[in-house]
């Protein structure tokens, strides 16, 4: 048994039983559902009770799918070292009696064009600090102060702007810019050995 | 008339006060107050404690040591402000305010010693409210995650210490594509830095 096979074996307990009710139809907006949820998208309010009015199930029924449908995403998504193969894939949800209109609709998502997108939507929950989504800039060259006549030192000033709607202004000296620029580019080097390093292992930078 | 000091009564007693001290003496004081200034222009020289072990050592009225204090110091502010040359300062002390020759030489040594030093530090000072005084960063991998199992995400943490009116801390997070975007902002920077030289 694969590890993701495993996993969601785990993780679905008794919920494997609704897999031969899914039928394609209200699948396909549940996956959508999950795509959004996963991507920290808008979702409409009660889109849920929606597909349980306009296919006449129950409610907890839709909720239960939905869940269903949420963690083989999730899980398989979130296993990307140990990358299960198409046909894999297909074979432990055929196994699972889910109908094969569901799981190419499911493949389409994990293995199609949103995969990346996906897996960065999975990765802004674990995003504790503030990204730059911005930054301006701009170099002062200070003439005169009040303390020396001619100064004629450049200063450069910046502006951060983060995801979290937070913004800082600060300013940094010549030396300060320098060392700045330094450590980015230590830091871009160091990152490029590493990404190498994985790369001859084998082991697979997401 | 020296254009770069101006003179005033107070300037004028502070600087008499200096043909009184003993030369030796008046060299270790004068060095003092000019690496000081090479560090920091805006903290007091000398503590309270040392302010009292000068009394007796130069012989002189707490008055008057305040007095001779702020002559020098202003001496060197000035001829700082102006970016002066020793000849300069030479002359001006010489026949404006009539300080003996050997006095005339610690001062002017010390500025040839120290006078550079000051100068570059008084172009270092910012008064821009918020400065960077130090960066640290650290490289991690983001190795696995609540939503992510076994990942291998090269991530870096970057901190800019700041100084302002508060001292603070910006730790901020970047993944590859950020620090490369980051990096081609510096290089803008740098370029056009480039162009000002």
């Amino acid at each position: 048994m694969t590890t993701f096979q495993t996993q969601l074996l785990y993780a679905l307990g008794s919920k494997v039983k609704v897999f031969s009710e899914l039928k394609k139809v209200f699948v396909r907006p549940l996956i959508q559902i999950a795509v959004k949820t996963i991507n920290q998208e808008y979702i409409e309010e009660g889109i849920l009770d929606r597909i349980s009015q306009k296919y006449n199930i129950p409610d907890e029924t839709v909720d239960e799918y939905y869940s269903v449908i949420f963690t083989i995403l999730k899980i398989h998504l979130g296993t990307l070292s140990q990358n299960v193969k198409p046909a894999e894939f297909k074979q432990i949800l055929e196994e699972l009696k889910l109908s094969s209109e569901c799981i190419d609709d499911l493949s389409t998502v994990v293995y199609g064009q949103k995969r990346p997108e996906l897996i960065s939507g999975l990765m802004q929950k674990t995003k504790f600090y503030p990204h730059l989504i911005g930054c301006k800039w701009r170099i002062d060259i200070t003439i005169s102060s009040s303390i020396l006549n001619r100064v004629l030192e450049p200063h450069i000033i910046m502006e951060w702007i983060f995801n979290n709607g937070k913004h800082q202004i600060f300013e940094l000296s010549l030396s300060k810019f320098h060392q700045l620029r330094h450590a980015i580019a230590t830091i871009l080097v160091d990152m490029q050995k590493i990404e190498k390093q994985c790369a001859s292992k084998n082991i697979l930078c997401s | 008339m020296a254009s770069w000091i101006t003179v005033t009564p107070r300037l004028e007693r502070g600087l008499k006060i200096t043909n009184q001290v003993d030369n030796s003496k008046f060299r270790l004081l004068i060095n003092r107050i000019c690496q000081t200034l090479q560090l920091s222009v805006s903290t007091k020289i000398f503590s309270e404690e040392e302010e009292e072990k000068l009394l007796v050592s130069l012989d002189v009225n707490k008055d008057d040591l305040a007095c001779l204090l702020d002559a020098i110091i202003l001496i060197y502010k000035q001829a700082t402000c102006n970016i002066i040359k020793p000849q300069l300062m030479e002359s001006t002390l010489k026949d404006t305010f009539k300080i003996n020759d050997e006095k005339v030489q610690i001062f002017l040594n010390a500025w040839i010693t120290y006078g550079k030093g000051i100068i570059d530090h008084f172009r270092q000072i910012s008064i821009f409210p918020v400065q960077v005084k130090d960066i640290d960063w650290c490289l991690n991998i983001q190795a696995a995650s609540s939503s992510i199992k076994k990942d291998a995400r090269p991530m870096s943490l970057l901190q800019l210490n700041l100084t302002g009116e508060e001292e603070s801390k910006l730790t901020v997070e970047f993944d590859k594509k950020e620090l490369i975007d980051l990096y081609h902002n510096l290089e803008k920077i740098q370029s056009q830095l480039d162009t000002f030289k």
